[in-house]
């Protein structure tokens, strides 16, 4: 399916009087142009930290300066909340629009940095020399049949991840909206050439989308002053835009000091990290609904790994093992999905997964983007329960 | 008939032509002089510069520093300043041909070291470079193949160097996968140094492409440089290289020269009879210039050099990172460089890098982007 929806609106606009309300609607409900943001959180999340059990005295006990309290958390039921800055997202959870998917990792993590997150980009753990990356390889499935698509954007400041490594498809680094916007360039008659064809054909194409992309950003959207909100609005201008994109990519944490990887000091730098999360996907998804978009995006975040339930000394945590999965849409069956890992069964001091991420992964691959999940992920996972139907 | 010489016309367009892919590009004192040598001349001239190469390159090396970034931008600027283009072009193939990338070597100075192997070799014989890369830790790393231990040969490594880096998927047996993999047990890359330990290589008799003896990974080498599958998988790559990403020859094309080739194994003269030829100068447009080609082209024709350090971030995002080949397959080159982003990211580069200057062709055009 290589249509976008203006060039299905173009088209039908001549073959019958369809209302556009309509086409909208049925088209979203199609997975063909449902697109996926993933927002790669680096450095290894504190998914205890963020999916909170307030009650636990497991928790209570090995958390001595970053316990969050039953007066801190934003209640989600009478055992777990979430962290005290994720107001925004709470607010999202509360309108139907964000679920979390509870004990997600896999098995024999190393707990190694480089090595866990090629395991999640890749989808293939262990594999070290699986080449390419799950969202390159969706990239060049996508365009195998033409080239000239682009189907997956990364969304800077970051240099492509493991993840968009791709055998063919050029996956673009979208730095701001500008960088789409080109002089328009008009067809031209078949020269001969095939190949000057193909050049100027895509020209012409990337030029229209120029011009899509320029109107879709005429608008002022309510986004706070983060960088990590400055990708989403641009996210959310590219889908507006309608050019064909089924995959965004950004990231939050740098995975560096200041990201996720909280060995030291963790509370006040993963409250800032997690006040960023909620404020930039909030604003995101407001402002998709704004246009009645909310219901052909999926929203979900990966990191290489939880952390450790025990401080360790230096009021930060260590590298984990299972941790939750945010997701935020208007397709979503929303609220807790999967049982907080048990803290009285841990895996080597951390919360133990009792999903696969590659089960979620098949599950947005096969219900949300339409692809056949075992190409991609060289084996049958069983689905996860994610989507209103 | 194909690979007969071309002699006539010969004007300002052929030697453009000429130019545009062999050299990246000419500026206006290097066309006339072709205009006025002939095709001939020019042919010997590119692929033998009069000009003191060895001591360019030595100058240029000594110039390179051990981060990627910094690499990257020396290499860039070696392009743009060399007395031998078609040498950095065709040092610029091998790199894709090996797909030897920096995310699994992880080590700067391997990665300068390969390129520099390939640079050494890129036109000279074909068991020579091969017998270079059978002892690149580079390659070893990219590859899957830094442990080959004796107990547990090393498969994976062996097809990969029979399937990407000689005959090619469907041109070698299970025999030749074990055998080439036992010929290797010993040579490990660990800790960041190579290691030859003698008492960990299976020292017995292998079976490689049909033939017995205690092989050694120069024996594969050697062994493998005369198959006349990957000499027709290097000229199908060359054809696609200086002829026509478009059209795949047929074998009758390939095979008069894959089989002086696999005789000679001489990568320069395999070039050269490919552009001496009717049909290399009958293609003009046949291929899309790849983002290093399209900007160290405009920097040669114009005769300048630009910040080479932001450029080659920039030639990153448009597909053609150096030291980083996407996979070990290389780029694929062709079409694949052109996409709906790509193609608004690859006009701009062009018209800011010829800016108000006087230029043969309008960098803003589709034509501009192929060669």
């Amino acid at each position: 399916m290589n249509l976008t929806r203006r060039d299905f609106l173009r088209a039908s606009a001549f073959a019958a009087f369809v209302p556009s309300v309509l086409c909208r609607a049925a088209l979203a409900a199609g997975a063909g142009h449902n697109v996926l943001v993933v927002v790669q959180l680096s450095g290894g999340n504190d998914g205890l930290n963020c999916v909170v059990p307030y009650t636990d005295d497991e928790y209570a006990k090995h958390r001595n300066t970053l316990r969050l309290t039953a007066r801190e958390v934003l209640k989600i039921n009478d055992q777990l909340g979430f962290h005290p800055a994720m107001t925004e997202w709470k607010r999202l959870y509360d309108q139907g629009l964000a679920s979390v998917v509870q004990g997600v990792g896999y098995p024999k993590s190393s707990r190694g940095h480089p090595e866990a997150a090629r395991d999640w980009q890749t989808a293939r753990p262990g594999d070290t020399n699986w080449p390419t990356g799950w969202v390159g390889q969706i990239a060049d499935q996508l365009s195998a049949r033409n080239s000239a698509a682009v189907p997956i954007a990364l969304i800077t400041p970051f240099t492509h991840p493991v993840a968009l490594t791709a055998e063919r498809a050029i996956i673009p680094s979208v730095h701001k909206i500008e960088d789409a916007v080109v002089p328009a360039s008009a067809p031209r008659q078949a020269s001969g050439n095939s190949l000057l064809d193909y050049v100027c054909a895509t020209s012409v194409v990337a030029s229209e989308h120029s011009r899509a992309i320029q109107a879709a950003a005429s608008r002022a959207g309510k986004y706070p002053e983060t960088p990590f909100a400055r990708g989403l609005h641009i996210a959310a201008n590219l889908i507006r835009a309608d050019v064909g994109l089924r995959i965004l990519y950004l990231e939050l944490g740098g995975g560096d000091i200041g990201g996720f990887d909280n060995h030291a000091g963790q509370k006040d730098n993963h409250a800032a990290l997690l006040r960023q999360f909620a404020g930039g996907v909030a604003a995101f998804m407001d402002d998709l609904r704004c246009d009645g978009l909310a219901e052909q995006v999926l929203l979900m975040t990966i990191s290489e790994f939880g952390r450790t339930l025990a401080e360790n000394g230096r009021r930060g945590t260590d590298h984990g093992a299972a941790a939750p999965v945010f997701m935020a849409g208007g397709r979503l069956k929303p609220g807790l999905i999967g049982a907080h890992p048990d803290l009285r069964s841990l895996d080597n001091g951390a919360p133990r997964h009792h999903t696969d991420f590659r089960q979620v992964y098949a599950t947005v691959f096969e219900r949300w983007l339409g692809l056949d999940s075992p190409a991609i992920l060289g084996e049958k996972f069983e689905t996860v329960d994610l989507f209103r139907s | 008939m194909t690979w007969t010489p071309h002699q006539q016309p010969w004007d300002r367009t052929h030697a453009a032509h000429l130019f545009r892919r062999v050299a990246f590009g000419a500026n206006a004192t290097e066309l006339e002089r072709a205009l006025a040598d002939g095709p001939a001349k020019t042919i010997y001239r590119l692929l033998k510069p009069a000009a003191d190469v060895a001591a360019f390159n030595r100058e240029m090396d000594a110039c390179e520093t051990l981060s990627l970034p910094e690499l990257r931008g020396w290499w860039l600027r070696r392009m743009m300043l060399t007395p031998h283009p078609l040498l950095e072009k065709m040092t610029l193939f091998w790199h894709g041909w090996f797909g030897v990338g920096h995310n699994r070597v992880n080590h700067a100075g391997f990665m300068r070291d390969h390129i520099r192997a390939l640079r050494a070799h890129a036109l000279g014989k074909l068991d020579a470079l091969l017998g270079a890369i059978v002892h690149d830790p580079a390659v070893f790393l990219a590859a899957g193949g830094a442990n080959n231990p004796k107990a547990l040969p090393n498969e994976y490594f062996a097809r990969q160097l029979l399937a990407r880096y000689t005959v090619g998927t469907g041109q070698f047996s299970p025999r030749d996968v074990t055998d080439t993999a036992r010929a290797f047990t010993g040579y490990h890359v660990r800790g960041g140094k190579w290691r030859d330990v003698p008492t960990d290589h299976d020292a017995g008799p292998k079976t490689i492409f049909g033939q017995t003896g205690t092989w050694t990974p120069a024996d594969f080498a050697r062994l493998a440089a005369k198959q006349p599958a990957l000499a027709r998988r290097v000229v199908r790559a060359l054809y696609r290289q200086f002829i026509s990403e478009e059209q795949e020859p047929s074998n009758d094309v390939i095979e008069p020269l894959a089989r002086s080739f696999a005789a000679d194994l001489d990568i320069g003269k395999l070039v050269a009879t490919m552009l001496r030829s009717q049909i290399f100068f009958a293609s003009p447009a046949q291929r899309v210039k790849s983002p290093v080609e399209l900007a160290v082209g405009i920097c040669r024709t114009l005769g300048v050099t630009v910040p080479t350090l932001p450029l080659g971030a920039e030639l990153a995002e448009l597909g053609q990172n150096l030291y980083q080949p996407p996979t070990l397959k290389g780029w694929p080159g062709g079409r694949a460089w052109i996409n709906h982003a790509t193609i608004v990211g690859r006009t701009k580069l062009a018209t800011r890098l010829v800016g108000n200057k006087k230029f043969p062709a309008d960098p803003a055009s589709p034509e501009f982007q192929l060669a």
